[in-house]
């Protein structure tokens, strides 16, 4: 069982009850596609991502940024039993759309990254401990129904 | 993964807004890993105060930020200019080459807080792949 500080908890929950979802999520993905542009591999439906410009401005990239973001919800909102919420997700990932989770680190440093621009000096390295902490769980969670 | 002459441009006209904040960006990457990556802590026995904003800190993140500029200054040949400093590094410091990457990590965050509107997803890859490189350039003398 994971163990939240109540800084860790009242961090979370403040980070994500202030936060632009669809901009966030957008912004992340596409600059994970930018950044680790390997991780286009799963996107091979999604029309233009042939540079940055493209990748920013492609709707596909705003629109399923968002669906990510809002699929972390689950956790924030269940964060005492996240490797449970997130079951199904894993299975989804491994069996379906079988993503490297490799790649789960590497979306969580670009949402990071985000996050910090976004909060400005807010972002404290306690802040940032506790987010980094939080995508982690996330990542573990998604990863345990790979074999 | 190479450094193009594009990423080079992006590099330096962008380190040419960061230099002059040098200092406090290394004093923050540095306190920030010592925070969210407390392993990172076993390197630094040797100081009295390991906090956030302490002197030693703020003092070795000067010294990491005057590396990363003589880098930016041999961005051309990266392995042949950081010899003496990957020397240092891999006979006297012995420091786990995995930690390049997370102080890397940490000094990207900072930069994103700091260039908010400047970090752009075009610099976040220029500047990865030089940290990328930079880290390869110290590791090159550890064995």
């Amino acid at each position: 069982m994971v163990e939240w500080t109540d800084f860790e908890r009242a961090t979370i929950q403040d980070i994500f009850s202030k936060m632009d979802y669809e901009s966030v999520g957008h912004n992340a993905l596409a600059r994970c596609l930018v950044v680790y542009p390997w991780t286009q591999r799963y996107f091979g439906n999604f029309g233009n991502l042939y540079n940055a410009a493209a990748i920013m401005g492609n709707p596909k990239v705003a629109a399923h940024g968002a669906v990510v973001l809002h699929g972390l919800d689950r956790a924030v909102k269940n964060m005492d039993n996240i490797k449970a919420t997130y079951a199904e997700l894993s299975v989804l990932h491994s069996e379906k759309l079988h993503v490297d989770p490799d790649n789960f680190r590497l979306l969580a440093d670009c949402l990071t990254i985000v996050v910090a621009s976004r909060l400005g000096t807010g972002f404290t390295a306690d802040v940032q401990a506790a987010f980094q902490k939080f995508l982690a769980v996330v990542g573990a969670a998604l990863r345990k129904q790979y074999h | 993964m190479s450094l193009s002459a594009k990423d080079k441009d992006a590099i330096k006209a962008f380190w040419a807004k960061v230099a002059p904040k040098a200092e406090d960006i290394g004093a923050d990457a540095m306190a920030r890993m010592l925070v969210v990556y407390p392993q990172t802590k076993t390197y630094f026995s040797h100081w009295q105060d390991l906090s956030p904003g302490s002197a030693p800190v703020r003092k070795h993140g000067k010294t990491v930020m005057s590396g990363v500029a003589e880098a930016v200054s041999k961005i051309d040949d990266l392995t042949n200019g950081l010899l003496t400093l990957s020397e240092l590094h891999a006979f006297q410091l012995r420091v786990d080459p995995a930690n390049f990457k997370i102080l890397s990590h940490n000094l990207l965050v900072v930069l994103a807080i700091q260039f908010p509107s400047d970090f752009t997803p075009e610099v976040h890859v220029a500047m990865d792949k030089f940290l990328s490189a930079v880290a390869l350039a110290l590791s090159e003398k550890y064995r």
